[in-house]
């Protein structure tokens, strides 16, 4: 069983105990499209233990150039069903249970309740603004990532340790501008959901900082921005 | 005083990527994204912009000092 994963557990921060902390570990990709697609199929091939991908559209041809769980044949059918055909057959070892819904405040518990870290794969602030809630709620980890053009964010929050998407000013309602007017180069998307993965992991073993990651795959440029929790914050702010 | 003033992702290509800002006093980050506002008019359309200060986030009234550097980004929303 371990044969499968011999490169990653041979990785010294992963060794010996890391494994076994992945594969216990659930997640729920909220958005299996760019990034969602690839941070799906990146947990399944790592081997977590259960994986739940959410998402309410459907395959669209536009959707091809970036969006790596799809092929022409799935045009048309739900995101979330093409995406568990393709996960299954990586790894039969990782529970994946599609959910063909969108994540509201009023279904968030439902979801999400039985996962230990949120992934986000959505292009809504509003929908970033339900999970960031939920998350510190519900201490839960949200691993928070975004992109648009060839640059991109992501940021681990951990309820209670570090700053949540309302300390650091991101928007929290509302629509998003869509890539088809701003650009988005597929490459970012690849980037962006690798190193989500990473701040899972490493929020898992207790390596996470309190930072934003913001990187362009045009520059090749990566910075770590350090953050902090404000004790006054709305959502995650200090409630007497 | 020398800021150095530094424009991400889109910004970067509207506002120009980094750029030196020299200001006679010091000042409030508030205070210099306003008068960034008259010297970049069309940057008081952009919402939620997302500031840094060096290498970490600062509140509104951190008083910036010779040689910070002030980063600001768009908030990205694709997925």
């Amino acid at each position: 069983m371990l044969d499968r994963y011999l490169t990653q557990i041979s990785f010294p921060k992963l060794f010996p105990e890391g494994q076994r902390k992945i594969r216990s570990t659930s997640v729920a990709v909220v958005g299996v499209g760019g990034t969602g697609s690839h941070i799906s199929e990146l947990m399944v091939r790592m081997g977590f233990g259960k994986v739940k991908i959410v998402d309410h559209d459907t395959v669209e041809l536009s959707n091809l150039n970036r969006q790596s769980l799809y092929d022409e044949e799935d045009i048309g059918r739900p995101k979330v069903y093409a995406a568990h055909e393709k996960l299954t057959k990586i790894n039969r070892e990782v529970e994946v249970i599609p959910v063909n819904l969108k994540v509201t405040e009023e279904n968030a518990d439902e979801i999400l309740g039985d996962v230990n870290i949120i992934m986000d794969g959505t292009d809504s602030f509003g929908t970033r603004g339900v999970l960031n809630k939920f998350s510190i709620e519900k201490e839960k980890i949200f691993i928070f990532s975004a992109v648009e053009g060839s640059s991109g964010m992501a940021k681990a929050i951990i309820p209670g340790r570090t700053a949540c998407l309302e300390c650091i000013g991101y928007p929290t309602t509302g629509d998003s501008i869509p890539c088809s007017v701003n650009g988005l180069i597929p490459s970012v998307v690849e980037i962006a959901a690798s190193i989500s993965v990473t701040l899972a992991i490493k929020s898992i073993l207790g390596y996470a900082e309190d930072e934003i990651i913001v990187f362009d795959s045009w520059d090749f440029s990566l910075e770590k921005i350090k953050t902090k929790k404000n004790p006054h914050c709305e959502v995650c702010g200090f409630k007497a | 005083m020398k800021i150095k003033l530094k424009f991400y992702a889109r910004y970067g290509e509207k506002f120009g990527k980094e750029q030196i800002i020299v200001i006679e006093n010091s000042m409030t980050v508030e205070n210099f994204l306003n008068l960034l506002y008259e010297r970049f008019p069309s940057l008081k359309d952009e919402k939620n912009l997302i500031i840094a200060i060096n290498d970490s986030m600062a509140p509104p009234d951190y008083v910036l000092r010779d040689g910070d550097s002030v980063s600001i980004f768009p908030p990205p929303g694709g997925g």
